[in-house]
């Protein structure tokens, strides 16, 4: 004999194998005080639209995440230098800045003020541009000013093909795609 | 070549097509694998002829070059190949 709720007290016909006794949760299961879902376990860093649903447009949800927490535009710059996602234009801009061009034509710049010409323009211009500056060092990395995500496929090169008895037990021609999987121990980093 | 080992050759070959195919939907421009693919090809029909003309048919419905029933009916099927 099974107690099936959803035809308990309902006026329902039963199914001739269940049987017909008060039902503890109410008359209706689906308004009864059947277990409901919770949002207990939710993290407090989510902050969830209260009150009006269709005022979803103005909350805003900000989930930080954690390697980036205390990360700042430029450190997220510099991360995408080092990993060559931006054109290399940008790293000679920044290698130029470096080797100490600037600071000659900041030199050039202070001669010129020395000899009477007043450069209004451009030094508001170095104005600007540092307080840019100091706006990237200070501004940290949030879903607002993150860059979109962009998926990217590095176009595959035609080389380092397998023999055919490579092919046949590898799987693939190109011997670069073969990544077999090898079982690492979390525990220890999954180096080894 | 034994049959075993030819029908081996053909199943490596055949994955070498099929790649070099699947390389050239993404990279038609590719003189190099175009020239690679058709070389392939060509090996791989070799092969399917000389299996055929000493082992019998490999496909049938029209596909094969030559078609003798007894053998067809008489091979071990994929599932009785230990």
């Amino acid at each position: 004999m099974i107690y099936n709720p959803y035809y308990a007290n309902s006026g329902y016909p039963h199914h001739p194998n269940t049987m017909n006794y008060p039902n503890p949760m109410g008359s209706n299961p689906m308004q009864g005080n059947w277990p409901k879902p919770t949002t207990e376990h939710c993290s407090d860093e989510v902050v969830r639209p209260q009150g009006n649903p269709h005022a979803m447009k103005e909350e805003i949800v900000y989930v930080e995440a954690g390697p980036v927490k205390s990360s700042t535009v430029q450190d997220y710059e510099l991360y995408l230098m080092e990993k060559e996602y931006y054109p290399k234009a940008g790293m000679q801009k920044h290698g130029h800045m470096e080797k100490g061009h600037h600071h000659k034509e900041g030199m050039q710049q202070h001669a010129h003020m020395e000899k009477g010409h007043h450069h209004k323009e451009g030094m508001q211009q170095h104005a600007h541009m540092d307080m840019k500056k100091d706006m990237q060092l200070t501004t940290k990395i949030t879903c607002e000013n993150l860059p979109i995500a962009t998926a990217f496929v590095r176009p595959q090169p035609f080389q380092n093909l397998n023999s055919p008895a490579e092919t046949l037990q590898q799987g693939t021609l190109f011997n670069d795609l073969y990544q077999p999987y090898v079982a690492r121990k979390v525990a220890q980093g999954g180096r080894c | 070549m034994s049959r075993k080992d030819l029908m081996t050759q053909i199943q490596a070959v055949g994955i070498m097509a099929v790649d070099l195919h699947l390389y050239l939907d993404t990279h038609p421009q590719n003189t190099q694998a175009a020239h690679e693919y058709k070389k392939t090809a060509e090996h791989l029909k070799s092969l399917k002829a000389q299996y055929e003309s000493q082992f019998g048919p490999l496909v049938n419905f029209g596909n094969s070059s030559s078609f003798d029933n007894k053998c067809w009916i008489n091979d071990p099927w994929p599932w009785e190949r230990q």
